[in-house]
């Protein structure tokens, strides 16, 4: 092909996931097209409901709908950045395309580049579809208790609580846990992004037999024939026990609402209280394996949680501009090794000399087409600037529906 | 949506939070309201910060003169406190283990407990008196809490809670829970998932949702093997069954699964969602290629499939696994 759009220095389909970031790209033209054409015009064309584009001349610029290239320099290639615009989301893979065309005629297409603007979103306004494919990837990971799925249950147990728990590393350590799990999921679907289980709103399409499944009056819970779930295999042991202390139809979970923890302080030290309410206080709405730190993780509705607990902290962030690793405000050391900034974090780093756990499971962390960071061993530290607001290159690849760029 | 205005939007809410929080701890501290409103107020304050707030919330909490809707919202606030005062924790536990409480108390001061185990980076220190107070639980008439404290003792491997499930599965008037329940509870360890005990739940169960759970359990103990396999095969079991004994048969021996379900594909005649789970089981193993002949069938259920379900299993299997 003699133009080209190469997302994040590829070519290729793996690196057309974007979020509302925007990426470094390169348009290219070669051959006939190069002698062609002194600019090329770039718009997003969509799918009813589909992902929106937005094009950058560099990244500190506003994003505009269209944007022209120039193209007189003598390698006949223009830069430019893409990314996603806040409040429009992809449902399905490739549902928004980059379309290049010449600057003087609209009507001509030269090449449409499929693209998807991928981000956590809620769980419960998922379509019939991203749901299908989140719990089949889920599934496939677990594999009938036989697949890489054994390792994240492993990783929170009784023994490895005091890594990720009860300190300041409560939420950098779980943001990387999921990171590594939603990495892991979209080896085997791209498409897919890890939900979030707001759990001070009832989730009615969450708490359905086709999703996360319903819980029968001892707490196993069922799930619809065709659902992937239904051969969720932990320990040895078919099934989830989960028994939920709050009609989950029309109530949310107890504990403090998403404005009460978005108000409880402006700093690290007051926010981090969050993780006993509302994190510990969604955990015990239930009976089960969730409302246990030991048998958490058996339960698939455990990484949703924790996603929740994610992005409200992502909320918070944002809204009080806490990216800044050596900003006391942003983060505060704490004593215990696994909890300060600089340290990195068990089991990635594979340490297992005292006080840290014996065993260290899973290796490195997953690592993604397309970022670079945090790379295999990661820092406590480098959980914060997610977006790579302060550093681009620290930029994890996550984003949530509903917590724009900073 | 513009992130400014958006930006603006949360601000706002969060300023408005922040004002009705305020609110209502104010309301909650009004001696003059009634126990209900205080209750209430407590209930949407957020989680309250402030010493002095904490140390009201855990003195109602922990006064039994007071309304016990009061003491339950004031016990899901002392999250904050547990680290500042050292009282804090024997509180609960105390509110726990005491049968003079009122269920519902005792329920929250457990909820509170729990929440702590996650947050609370002293709790182990205070693990003994913990056990011992949910094994106090577990003789509680109200059954919600009793069947909680069992759980959280299950979980956490108690060898006395787990022979007292044991023992209700042989003597059903001994049972603290339904029968389900014990072996839901007992799948926390695998050592007590033995497949004579399960064979026999299994064979003569109480009711359909207990043989369902025995058969869960059997994927604990490798004895269980040449049963499971017999029941997948077996097509006068419900399909629940079925699958469950798939499940377990994977989870334990890919390899042996394979084998079984190979058989189960290849027959025209059972059932197109067991057909189409066994495919979607057998997909992951890489060491074992499809024979001919199991390609054959899920050509053949890919193509002919009863439900969308199975035929949608049927190819994604033929994707997965091309021929070389």
């Amino acid at each position: 092909m003699s133009i080209q759009v190469l997302i994040n220095g590829i070519a290729g389909p793996q690196s057309r996931y974007l979020g509302w970031e925007p990426v470094p790209c390169v348009l290219r033209t070669t051959g006939l097209d190069r002698l062609r054409h002194r600019s090329l015009t770039l718009r997003n064309s969509r799918a009813p409901g589909g992902g929106q584009l937005l094009f950058y001349s560099s990244p500190d610029q506003p994003g505009v709908a269209r944007l022209t290239l120039d193209l007189r320099s003598g390698s006949g290639s223009a830069k430019f950045w893409v990314g996603g615009q806040f409040g429009f989301p992809s449902k399905a893979n490739g549902d928004t395309r980059i379309v290049v065309f010449p600057a003087k005629n609209r009507a001509r297409a030269l090449l449409k580049v499929p693209c998807m603007v991928r981000v956590r979103k809620n769980a419960n306004s998922l379509t019939g579809g991203e749901r299908d494919r989140f719990i089949a990837a889920l599934a496939q990971l677990n594999n009938l208790g036989a697949g890489p799925f054994q390792v994240f249950r492993d990783m929170h147990v009784a023994a490895t609580s005091a890594e990720a728990h009860g300190r300041e590393g409560f939420l950098p350590w779980h943001r990387a846990y999921l990171l590594d799990l939603e990495r892991e999921l979209q080896a085997i679907d791209p498409s897919v992004a890890l939900p979030y289980w707001r759990f001070d709103q009832p989730a009615p399409q969450l708490f359905r037999d086709t999703f996360i499944g319903v819980s029968d009056s001892a707490g196993a819970v069922q799930f619809s024939p065709t659902n992937p779930l239904r051969l969720w295999v932990t320990d040895g042991v078919p099934g989830i026990n989960r028994s939920p202390e709050f009609d989950t139809a029309t109530e949310g979970a107890a504990g403090a609402t998403e404005a009460a923890t978005l108000a409880s302080g402006t700093a690290f030290g007051t926010f981090r209280t969050m993780e006993g309410n509302p994190h510990g206080s969604a955990h015990v709405s239930f009976g089960g394996v969730i409302s246990s730190v030991p048998t958490a993780a058996r339960d698939p509705l455990f990484f949703l949680l924790h996603a929740n607990v994610d992005r409200l902290w992502a909320k918070w962030q944002w809204l009080n501009d806490r990216f800044d690793e050596s900003d006391p405000a942003s983060f505060s050391d704490g004593t215990r090794i696994g909890h300060r900034r600089a340290d990195t974090m068990w089991p990635w780093n594979e340490d297992t000399a005292s006080p840290r756990p014996p065993t260290a499971p899973g290796g490195g962390l997953a690592m993604s087409p397309l970022v670079s960071a945090p790379g295999v061993t990661p820092t406590v530290g480098q959980m914060l600037d997610y977006q790579g607001k302060l550093n681009r290159a620290a930029r994890l690849g996550f984003d949530y529906d509903d917590v724009p760029r900073a | 949506m513009d992130p400014n205005e958006y930006r603006k939007e949360v601000l706002r809410e969060t300023r408005e939070a922040t004002r009705a929080m305020a609110r209502s701890v104010k309301e909650f501290r009004n001696e003059k309201k009634s126990a209900t409103e205080r209750a209430l107020a407590l209930g949407q304050a957020g989680q309250l910060t402030a010493p002095k707030d904490l140390e009201l919330a855990r003195d109602l909490a922990a006064d039994r003169d007071e309304a016990p809707e009061l003491r339950v919202a004031a016990l899901a606030q002392l999250g904050p406190l547990l680290a500042k005062d050292r009282k804090a924790i024997p509180l609960l536990i105390k509110i726990v283990s005491s049968d003079e409480e009122p269920a519902d108390v005792r329920a929250a001061a457990l909820t509170a407990l729990k929440a702590a185990a996650f947050h609370y980076s002293e709790f182990e220190r205070h693990r003994p008196e913990y056990l011992e107070a949910l094994r106090a639980a577990t003789l509680a008439d109200h059954s919600r809490l009793r069947q909680r404290a069992l759980g959280v003792l299950a979980r956490e491997k108690d060898s006395k809670t787990l022979k007292q499930l044991e023992e209700g599965l042989r003597r059903p008037d001994k049972a603290l829970v339904s029968p389900q329940k014990a072996l839901q509870l007992l799948s926390y360890d695998s050592k007590r998932n033995t497949f004579e005990m399960l064979e026999g739940i299994v064979r003569s169960p109480p009711n359909p949702a207990a043989r369902h759970q025995a058969l869960r359990n059997m994927g604990a103990d490798a004895a269980s093997q040449p049963f499971l396999a017999k029941l997948l095969r077996n097509k006068k079991e419900d399909l629940e069954s079925r699958l469950i004994a798939m499940s377990a048969l994977h989870a334990m021996e890919p390899k042996t699964l394979h084998k079984v379900a190979s058989a189960v594909v290849a027959d025209d005649d059972d059932d197109d969602d067991l057909r189409a789970a066994c495919l979607a089981a057998m997909a992951p193993v890489a060491e074992v290629p499809p024979t001919e002949g199991l390609r054959a069938a899920a050509v053949k259920l890919a193509t002919k499939g009863r439900s969308s379900g199975a035929r949608s299993a049927a190819k994604r299997y033929l994707a997965q696994k091309p021929r070389e």
